[in-house]
């Protein structure tokens, strides 16, 4: 039965390519000199729909090659590791998009990081000083997706500071859109590598940096905080 | 007396070839109307969605994926068709042999196959271009407009499915208990999961892209070797 | 030409050649006769290449003809169940087989046609069986090949189309010598047209000669029964009968001297080849004793 039901797909476009053979070899307009013409016409179309996809630069974006993807790649990686070294004095400047100040009043600061707060990784330091400020800096490298650069539609995170309580959330995005690609999508997971993988999703930093002094205790509600 | 007539062989079957196109050429119509039936049916060849944490994405995809599965189907049908008998007959009522019919129609199998692959792509151009002027939507195109590997593979695999059918056809007009046999081994190894569609893929899809035209020629030349030795032992009966 | 040794052919358990030999040399058109089912077509096939001998051998040209390209250039079988493409008009078939035959008289094609009022807009398929038969037998005719086999090309064509035809053939045949051979159960028809008579009887080949020969093969013999008997101990006798007072007998003409009291007649062909393959069962009038 499951043949059956697996087959029967195939079999629907079986019964309709014979029917359209059938029409075609019955219809008696289609002489060998018709065809001929139709096929001139309509390869005609094919060139004439690839030039003006080429001129249609305005409605048309292409996607990022596959050097730039690896340089973002390396970038990427090279944020990671100064992230995972908190040497966030050393993240070009480039990449810097806003601090703010807060002022804690209790010794326990809490974070809450919303539900949707995936790509930006939320990171504390320690400081010496006496006073009772905690900086936020954001950071944010070019983000890439889809092997788009979508930077400039990425809000920043929002951060709300209320009874020495921090509330990061990012507002939500829907991100549409239709692409070509003239290529074989069915047959690309058998050469499909690694490297592939990571180009074709995500790559780029959103960091969060809050540098706290030490006399604040940092209570972590989604322990996602490094 | 009226004086005989020398034909060669590459003549004889250079002469077919042409022919062969004139007559079936209801065989690119057929495979034009399938394809501009389904790009319009279709919008695009699928869709993929998803989120990362506060992104959520739905694309759509205009490929040539699902022209290329039609494709395949089209090659099927119309290699086993092409080898029926009434076909056959038609092409005896000009000069021919066994041996150049069968080379006649392999390389009609090749235009066929050359034709289907640039009317699929001609299919896409016209759907995005179309899409382009009527919709107010940017799209992104995510490759190269014209990948000659990808148009090379696209061609060995519709050529491949209908030497396939070509051959299937030979057989089964034959031996049909050869040909249920057959049938029946391949379905019951798909079954027991010795043997799918990627499986399949995997075999010519070789990073060597010698590797790759010595696996097709040797899958090609198994095919056709075999449809020319049953072929050529065929006599001609019209009926 | 062709040549035929001990020629062969089953279909399966069925002997339809048995041993077939015969030569032919030169340009000319040969009548070939038989009973249904005595292997006529079967061995048009095989002169063309189109059936493979079980055993003896034929030669077309010095060559076996079963898949020889330079045999089928050159070689033409027309035949009832002949198909072209259902994709071209008449037209088209006739513009395009020049390309397969380098004689093809295209332009006389047409013009049979438009006398045969058979449109060149028409399809093949939608022909009548007639009209099938007359546009086989034209290109069949134009394509001028050196050796043009007909298996019973007068099929369906009403007996004005036929004697046009038959015309035809001559008139062409006379312009462009070649070998045509033609079988056909109209013998009588076109007695006029050929020059040697193959007839096949039983898997064999029973004969092959001039038409004049085999006209002369057979007499017709009428007389009392008294004056006839005595002659049918010295000949062969195809046949016999009495009606009272009258005796009748088809008997061999082997220069036997008939007398002046016995009415004698020479048979045609036609006649001859019948009585040669006539069941040796006896007539069908014995059925009804």
């Amino acid at each position: 039965m499951n043949v059956l039901i697996a087959f029967l797909p195939i079999l629907l476009i079986i019964v309709f390519l014979l029917g359209i053979i059938k029409l075609a070899s019955r219809i008696r307009i289609w002489t060998p000199k018709r065809t001929s013409w139709v096929i001139l016409i309509y390869f005609m179309l094919g060139v004439i729909s690839l030039i003006g996809i080429l001129i249609m630069q305005d409605k048309t974006t292409k996607t990022l090659s596959k050097q730039q993807l690896k340089v973002a790649l390396e970038e990427e990686q090279k944020i990671d590791e100064l992230y995972g070294a908190d040497k966030f004095d050393q993240i070009p400047a480039d990449y810097f998009v806003f601090t703010n100040s807060y002022e804690g009043t209790a010794e326990d600061i809490e974070i809450t990081l919303g539900g949707n707060v995936y790509n930006t990784r939320v990171a504390v330091t320690w400081n010496d000083s006496e006073s009772n400020h905690i900086i936020a800096t954001y950071y944010e490298t070019p983000i890439i997706f889809k092997r788009m650069d979508i930077s400039k539609d990425i809000q920043p995170p929002t951060i709300e500071f209320k009874n020495n309580h921090f509330y990061i959330t990012e507002e939500e995005m829907q991100f549409d859109f239709t692409s070509i690609q003239v290529n074989l999508e069915m047959l690309k997971p058998i050469d499909y590598d690694q490297m592939s993988y990571s180009l074709d999703h995500f790559i780029g930093n959103r960091i969060l940096h809050l540098n706290v002094p030490k006399h604040f205790n940092i209570i972590d509600n989604s322990g996602w905080v490094d | 007396m009226t004086s005989l007539n020398n034909v060669s062989l590459a003549q004889n079957i250079w002469q077919q070839l042409l022919w062969k196109c004139r007559t079936f050429s209801s065989t690119f119509t057929t495979v034009l109307i399938v394809q501009i039936i389904f790009s319009v049916l279709s919008s695009g060849s699928g869709s993929s969605g998803g989120s990362y944490g506060s992104l959520l994405y739905n694309e759509s995809i205009y490929s040539l994926d699902l022209l290329f599965i039609i494709s395949i189907f089209s090659a099927i049908m119309l290699g086993w068709l092409l080898a029926t008998q009434s076909i056959r007959n038609d092409n005896y009522s000009v000069v021919t042999t066994n041996f150049t019919e069968t080379v006649s129609t392999l390389l009609f199998l090749v235009v066929l196959s050359i034709f289907t692959v640039f009317s699929a792509l001609s299919s896409l151009y016209i759907t995005v271009f179309t899409r382009l002027l009527f919709f107010d939507q940017v799209m992104v195109i995510k490759s190269a407009l014209f990948e000659i590997s990808t148009l090379f593979i696209f061609l060995i695999f519709v050529l491949i499915a209908g030497s396939a059918s070509y051959f299937a056809k030979t057989l089964f007009d034959i031996s049909k208990i050869t040909f249920l046999l057959l049938t029946i081994v391949i379905i019951y190894s798909m079954q027991t999961g010795g043997i799918s569609e990627s499986t399949f893929f995997e075999f010519f899809l070789v990073q060597s892209m010698g590797e790759m035209l010595g696996k097709v020629l040797l899958v090609l030349t198994i095919f056709w070797g075999l449809t020319i030795a049953i072929r050529q032992r065929r006599e001609v009966i019209r009926r | 030409m062709i040549q035929c040794e001990e020629l062969e052919k089953r279909y399966g358990k069925s002997n339809v050649l048995t041993n077939v030999s015969f030569q032919i040399e030169e340009p000319k058109i040969i009548g070939l006769i038989g009973r249904n089912g005595v292997g006529k077509s079967t061995l048009l096939k095989l002169v063309a290449g189109h059936l493979k001998e079980t055993g003896g051998n034929v030669q077309v040209f010095g060559k076996r003809p079963f898949n020889a390209l330079h045999v089928a250039a050159n070689v033409i079988l027309i035949e009832d169940k002949m198909s072209f493409p259902p994709i071209f008009t008449l037209k088209e078939i006739l513009l395009h087989a020049k390309r397969f035959y380098p004689n093809f008289a295209t332009e006389l094609a047409f013009d049979l046609l438009l006398y045969v009022g058979i449109s060149e807009k028409n399809e093949h398929m939608q022909l009548s069986k007639g009209q099938t038969a007359v546009f086989n037998l034209i290109y069949g005719l134009a394509t001028r090949c050196a050796v043009t086999l007909l298996d019973e090309p007068m099929n369906g064509m009403d007996e004005a189309v036929r004697a046009d035809m038959y015309r035809a053939i001559l008139k062409d045949y006379i312009a462009f010598p070649r070998l045509i051979i033609m079988s056909s159960h109209y013998l009588q028809e076109m007695e006029h047209l050929i020059e040697d008579i193959l007839l096949l009887h039983e898997g064999v080949v029973e004969l092959y000669a001039p038409l004049e020969e085999v006209q002369q093969m057979a007499l017709r013999i009428v007389g009392q029964k008294e004056e006839i008997e005595p002659l049918l101990e010295k000949v062969h006798v195809f046949y016999k009968r009495e009606q009272s007072p009258l005796f009748e007998a088809i008997i061999e003409n082997n220069g036997l001297e008939i007398p002046a009291s016995v009415k004698s007649q020479s048979l045609s062909a036609s006649e001859v080849c019948k009585y040669l393959t006539s069941s040796k069962e006896g007539t069908i009038d014995d059925i009804f004793k």
